[in-house]
């Protein structure tokens, strides 16, 4: 048995049987795609690599590598952790569907998409992760517009920007390659710094380049931008961190971690001023989401392994959280088909699981105490204290980043506020499903568990940042 | 491979791209397209081995046809837009001032390419400027594919110079061909059916 062309073979043969069996039995491609991501989560954390599996008394031979076109895509150990995540990610967005309207795409693209972040863990060299990373954008764009959310312009925006930026990280990884120690010229350094920020900036929607956000909130279903928002960007996160362990003088750079800072500053600053100003509980959590991003940033310039780890950690209840905001917007969009300010007056008691879990997962972005997110958040705020430089900018790190989840914490009240106002119009009701009203309270239940007993979850998750031998194994 | 087939390359690219650039009818696009598509397949031929430029050709009339397919099905006119004689002039004017741009800071661009010979890499900066400039220009679906099929058409050429696995070239070619492929499907759902009708007549 191959190990990667399992995990690269059986997401495209799950996707295709998860599209012809949707149409008949939703519910049941939806339990049998959420058991098998789970399976191959498990698979990945059990499975001999290079040693023979041993089944039923029968041995099967294990390979960890094989060859397709002239290159190697290979399971190496230290990516067990980070295969887990994938599909442990993967299981909770195929279960989560389960309260959402059926959408027939939404499983096959799941799992393409699944498919293709392997490929991109497996693939040697890890330059070429940034094609499949691209195409699993062409992918995701699919669930972004159908019959009910016809118009296409975020998507084909967010396409756009990431062809882009999948050509500015192909040209700066060949370059990178060619240079593994520290570039003597500085213009080849400054070069390579543009290239990798702008790369980057544009695959993690860095303004300006985050204009495609508000269009595809507003006009696309709020499952499907979850889905984006937390596997997409966790992958691209994971492409970063990649190269920082692949190329020694990028880790050792200065400038690095001054363009991560830098860009945490911006997302935070820019995300807390359009979240401030924002009317439709849509926008204002894809700009929650940016402020988040901005933490992840923080976290990214911080040498070493507590910077990986936090980030990790960080992935993992961002993802969550955006998770079960996105069932949670399914269930208060029905009653109104606005989601503006003045328009949500009374939700809360129409649809109270709903509201909760909503007021919640954005509480949660936030980092609120008490939520999943608040532990790496506060860590992160302890540690960005001691690796902050002297003057000005220094100052500015944890002040933005408190700035920014000040002006979430002020949003999320702002939205709450009328719909806790009680309407006469709104008859008092619980959620349409039971398998919605089932999620929403397992998602209440673990955002508040999560938040209090951390230990359950930070060890494991943190884990998945073995991947990164060499951060890992700096001081 | 004679030098004039190489010439004969560049004309097709730019001509293509300053035909794409200045018209806003589908017929017109698409052979513009077309003929940018074959342009890339000459002008790479000094850089690579004959299959892998005759392959990218392929790809990009492939992506043509598919556009060609979707536009006939609905009915070519729907996707035309209005294309004044003043519209004609500015977009002139833009295209001059990137080539004579191009021109003049070739020399420090090919270094992005690791010093690709300078026809190629002019002819690959030209394929993504005016690609970029398209995309700025129109956020139709089907004429975003074709800007960005342009742009990344041009990136090929420059990074054929860099590498040339064959894994790297069929990823090329699939992001090529799924990037019209998306584009069309987002278009569908977009785009009202044509009558049927419209549809007979077209």
């Amino acid at each position: 048995m191959n190990a990667p062309a399992l995990y690269l073979a059986l997401p495209m043969a799950a996707a295709l049987g998860a599209y012809f069996l949707f149409p008949f039995r939703p519910r049941s491609a939806i339990l049998i795609s959420t058991a098998l991501a789970a399976g191959m989560a498990w698979f990945a954390s059990a499975l001999p690599l290079d040693a023979p599996l041993m089944v039923l008394g029968y041995s099967i031979p294990v390979t960890g590598a094989f060859s397709l076109l002239g290159r190697q895509f290979i399971f190496v150990p230290s990516l067990r952790s980070a295969v887990l995540f994938l599909f442990i990610g993967g299981a909770a967005l195929f279960g989560g569907s389960l309260a959402t309207p059926r959408n027939r795409m939404l499983l096959p693209v799941g799992w393409i998409v699944l498919g293709l972040f392997s490929a991109s863990l497996f693939v040697q060299p890890f330059l070429y992760a940034a094609f499949f990373l691209f195409l699993s954008v062409l992918f995701l764009s699919l669930l972004l517009s159908d019959s009910s959310h016809p118009v296409p312009r975020g998507a084909v925006r967010w396409i756009s920007y990431s062809a882009l930026g999948m050509m500015l990280l192909l040209l700066a990884g060949s370059e990178l390659s060619v240079l593994d120690n520290l570039p003597t010229d500085p213009a080849d350094l400054q070069s390579l710094l543009v290239q990798l920020c702008l790369g980057f900036g544009l695959l993690i929607s860095f303004p300006p380049f985050h204009f495609w956000l508000p269009d595809v909130v507003d006009d696309s279903s709020p499952y499907s931008v979850s889905f984006i928002l937390s596997l997409y960007i966790g992958a691209v996160i994971f492409l970063l961190l990649r190269f920082l362990d692949g190329f020694s003088w990028l880790r050792l750079s200065g400038e690095v971690y001054l363009a991560l800072q830098a860009g945490g500053v911006g997302m935070c600053l820019v995300g807390g001023v359009f979240l401030i100003f924002q009317n439709r509980l849509g926008r204002a959590i894809g700009y929650l989401s940016l402020c988040n991003l901005g933490a992840l940033l923080f976290s990214l310039s911080i040498p070493g392994p507590a910077g990986a780890q936090t980030a990790m950690v960080l992935l993992a209840a961002r993802g969550f959280s955006l998770l079960v905001w996105g069932v949670a917007f399914h269930a208060l969009r029905p009653v109104h088909s606005s989601d503006r300010l003045e328009d949500l007056r009374g939700v809360a008691f129409a649809r109270p699981l709903a509201f909760s879990a909503a007021l919640l997962s954005g509480l949660s972005l936030v980092g609120a105490p008490g939520l999943i997110s608040f532990p790496p958040l506060w860590a992160l705020l302890g540690k960005l204290t001691v690796v902050s430089t002297a003057g000005l900018f220094g100052i500015l790190l944890p002040l933005s980043l408190l700035l920014s989840l000040a002006a979430g914490v002020l949003s999320v009240f702002r939205f709450a506020r009328p719909m806790l106002h009680f309407s006469d119009l709104l008859p008092v009701s619980m959620e349409q499903t039971r398998s919605l009203r089932v999620f929403l309270m397992a998602s209440i239940f673990l955002l508040v568990l999560l938040g209090l007993f951390p230990q359950a979850y930070l060890p494991w998750v943190a884990k998945s940042a073995s991947a990164f031998v060499n951060i890992m194994g700096s001081p | 491979m004679p030098s004039g087939f190489f010439i004969i390359g560049l004309v097709c690219v730019l001509g293509g791209t300053a035909l794409l650039t200045l018209f806003r009818s589908w017929n017109r696009s698409l052979s513009a397209l077309a003929l940018q598509s074959i342009g890339l397949g000459l002008v790479s031929f000094p850089i690579t081995q004959p299959p892998v430029a005759i392959a990218k050709t392929i790809v990009g009339l492939l992506a043509v046809a598919l556009l060609a397919l979707t536009l006939s099905r609905e009915n070519r006119g729907i996707g035309d837009e209005s294309n004044p004689p003043l519209q004609i002039f500015f977009r002139l004017s833009l295209l001059l001032l990137l080539f004579s741009s191009l021109v003049a800071l070739l020399p420090q661009l090919t270094g992005v390419f690791r010093e690709p010979p300078a026809g190629v890499a002019f002819a690959a900066f030209c394929l993504i400027c005016a690609g970029l400039l398209n995309l700025g220009l129109s956020e139709h679906p089907l004429r975003s594919a074709a800007s960005l099929l342009t742009v990344l058409q041009g990136f090929e050429l420059g990074y054929l110079w860099i590498e040339q696995s064959l894994l790297v070239l069929a990823l090329l070619a699939v992001t090529d061909l799924a990037m019209v492929m998306v584009m069309i499907i987002l278009h569908s759902h977009a785009a009202p059916e044509a009558p049927a009708e419209s549809r007979a007549a077209s």
